[in-house]
């Protein structure tokens, strides 16, 4: 009997460790469906490479960001991410310090050279990727906005891309980052994007359930658009269906969603980097 | 309840524990899919320390619940959770802790694992953490430190709570690559705890139970008004003192039957050589009615 | 007759039930199970 205890609590262990492997070795799991590079990497690891490189100087990089979005073009977009990284970092070359320059221009350097491995990977993986990705289309819906306006899913079509996040009045993660949705939709505005929120408890016009949630957005100074529709149909199939709070993701022009929704309060830093990729990729796709 | 009944429940703990664990997670194809299940089951409370972001927990975890509420902008206190726990505490006491709880269940397995077993005896003051981390990280924190709207954070749940963290993030992590991108810090931190407590179970007996758990703490102080009680027949009991040295939560049965630290796990009543104690369920104080009837 | 403890067994009982009943009243149940059916990142220790 011992014995079999003494087993059981062995299997356990194991699968506890086992747990926490995976956790770090998480990137690479993801990425072994995909086809590998020359160098024996996949996209997916390139690109956790190049966020990592932006993650050690994230702050200093935040300065760079913020002063990007204002001047993003169809020559930009096109060209290599570490030449646009570079470009907007001799524009905000004086908020720096030399050394700080350095250090960023040596980061850029890198991602340069990441890219020119990326976009070097065989065809065919950028030919499935797309395919996985027209394939998770945000589902069609008509709807109103919590004062009563209709929407419907062709709003996607009206924005250069849209970020649309998943919350629930009794979510304070949720609620905590209502502010930076708030200003990412004033900062995208520019760039043609917009910030929608969906409040899962709303859907099916719950009256309720829609003034508690104006309530906290009145609070949170929330002014970006929330939405909702039948729990019946598509998108409400698919916003039930979601199961973490909050879900973050970024849907493009043709209304697709881009790349994985992100799961947690986009006022983590890893996420907010995590957005601003998608926001780019999404950014690109939109000008194609 | 005769003596053959507490054999006979004693005998079988580790089977009924396994069935608590089970039937307290029954759902568990949504381990494969990675899902919660979100049936009606969720609006009560399960009576032992189960997460209800496990994938396959049947209800709400009594003590996730009540900061749930807490925490909310609606509430300050739970009387819907308070009630359950009452009822519960009445009920069953502290032979929740002994039968039915799955994370108790889980550190007695620990335990058996071969090793230096250290005794907790002289660690009977960390006893009353407990109580602390029920008062401040469950009762008071969610309700007292908010945001704008009023909402608190699952003070236990997010900093200590290492249930969470066996059966919500390591198991959603495994089938959910969102999940496994958002580990962050927090994980890191409550990763650790949970380690700390598999390690520390393996050496001493259930050290969760004993020193930390805020559920073990409210069927601690429900366990002298509990119907489920322990009685010691006079008449036979030889006062040999082998009912104490079995005792692995440090209470001697024969002085303080109802001990708030006594999970009922029945260690007492399979050492007794003149078979003197035994379990007995009913009102009133059962644990002198033997003496009283002499 | 009912001994003291029994009488203090009972009015624990009652009291639960009540406490139960007015918690459920006053919505309680409803945000226990809005949390309980969904992921609580913060909750479990994710991020």
């Amino acid at each position: 009997m011992k014995r079999f205890f003494a087993w059981i609590t062995a299997l356990l262990m194991l699968l506890s460790l086992a747990a926490c492997s995976s956790t770090q070795t998480s990137t690479a799991a993801a990425s072994q469906q995909a086809s590998t590079s020359e160098t024996g990497k996949s996209e997916n690891e390139l690109i956790a490479e190049e966020n990592d490189i932006l993650a050690a100087n994230n702050t200093l990089w935040e300065k760079v960001f913020a002063s990007m979005d204002k001047n993003v073009t169809d020559t930009t977009l096109s060209s290599n991410y570490g030449d646009i990284l570079m470009n907007a970092l001799d524009h905000a070359k004086d908020q720096f310090t030399d050394e700080e320059y350095a250090a960023l221009k040596a980061d850029a350097d890198k991602i340069r050279e990441i890219e020119t491995q990326i976009a070097a990977l065989p065809q065919d993986e950028a030919a499935s990727q797309s395919m996985t990705q027209t394939a998770s289309t945000f589902p069609q819906f008509e709807g109103k906005d919590l004062d009563g306006n209709s929407v419907s899913s062709s709003l996607f079509a009206d924005n250069a891309f849209t970020v649309v996040n998943f919350w629930f009045s009794g979510c304070k993660p949720c609620v905590d980052e209502m502010d930076d949705l708030n200003a990412l939709n004033q900062r995208i505005q520019e760039q043609g994007g917009e910030v929608i929120g969906i409040n899962t408890e709303t859907l099916d016009g719950n009256a309720d359930n829609i003034a508690a949630a104006k309530q906290i957005l009145e609070q949170a100074g929330a002014a970006f658009r929330n939405i909702y529709f039948d729990s019946a149909s598509d998108a409400g199939k698919f916003a039930l269906g979601i199961m973490a709070f909050p879900t973050t993701c970024v849907v493009d022009r043709q209304g697709n969603i881009v790349g994985e929704p992100i799961m947690g309060g986009i006022d983590k830093e890893d996420n907010a980097a995590t957005l601003q990729k998608l926001i780019d990729e999404a950014l690109a796709q939109s000008q194609q | 309840m005769d003596k053959n009944r507490s054999h006979f429940l004693v005998r079988f703990r580790g089977l009924i524990q396994a069935g608590a664990a089970l039937l307290t997670n029954i759902h568990l194809p949504n381990f494969l899919k990675g899902t919660l299940y979100q049936g009606k089951g969720k609006y009560l409370c399960v009576p032992g320390l189960n997460c209800y972001s496990c994938p396959g927990a049947a209800g709400a975890c009594p003590i996730g619940a009540f900061q749930a509420v807490v925490g909310s902008s609606k509430f300050r206190f739970s009387y819907y959770v308070t009630g359950i726990l009452i009822l519960l505490g009445v009920l069953l006491g502290r032979f929740i802790c002994g039968f039915l709880c799955p994370f108790g269940w889980l550190q007695e397995l620990l335990h058996k694992i071969p090793s230096p077993k250290l005794s907790t005896r002289r660690l009977k003051p960390l006893r009353y953490i407990k109580y602390a981390v029920l008062l401040i990280m469950v009762v008071l924190l969610p309700a007292v430190i908010v945001n704008t709207s009023g909402m608190g954070d699952p003070f236990f749940c997010k900093y200590l709570c290492p249930q969470g963290v066996l059966e919500g993030a390591i198991p959603l992590s495994l089938t959910n690559a969102g999940i496994r991108a958002a580990l962050g810090k927090l994980f890191s931190w409550k990763f650790c705890i949970l380690l700390a407590v598999v390690v520390g179970s393996v050496v001493f007996y259930r050290p969760f139970c004993k020193w930390l758990c805020p559920l073990g703490a409210v069927y601690a102080l429900m366990n002298h008004v509990s119907l489920f009680q322990m009685r010691v027949d006079r008449d036979t009991c030889v006062s040999c003192g082998a009912c104490a040295k079995a005792c692995p939560m440090d209470v001697d049965i024969t002085r303080t039957p109802n001990h708030a630290e006594c999970i009922r796990c029945g260690k007492c009543i399979k050492s007794c050589p003149t078979k003197a104690i035994c379990y007995q369920y009913g009102f009133g104080d059962k644990s002198k009615t033997e003496i009283k009837e002499n | 007759m009912l001994s003291k403890k029994a009488i203090v067994q009972v009015l624990f009982l009652l009291a639960a039930v009540m406490m139960i009943g007015y918690g459920a009243w006053r919505g309680e149940a409803g945000t226990v199970f809005t949390k309980a059916i969904r992921l609580c990142m913060e909750c479990v220790g994710i991020g």
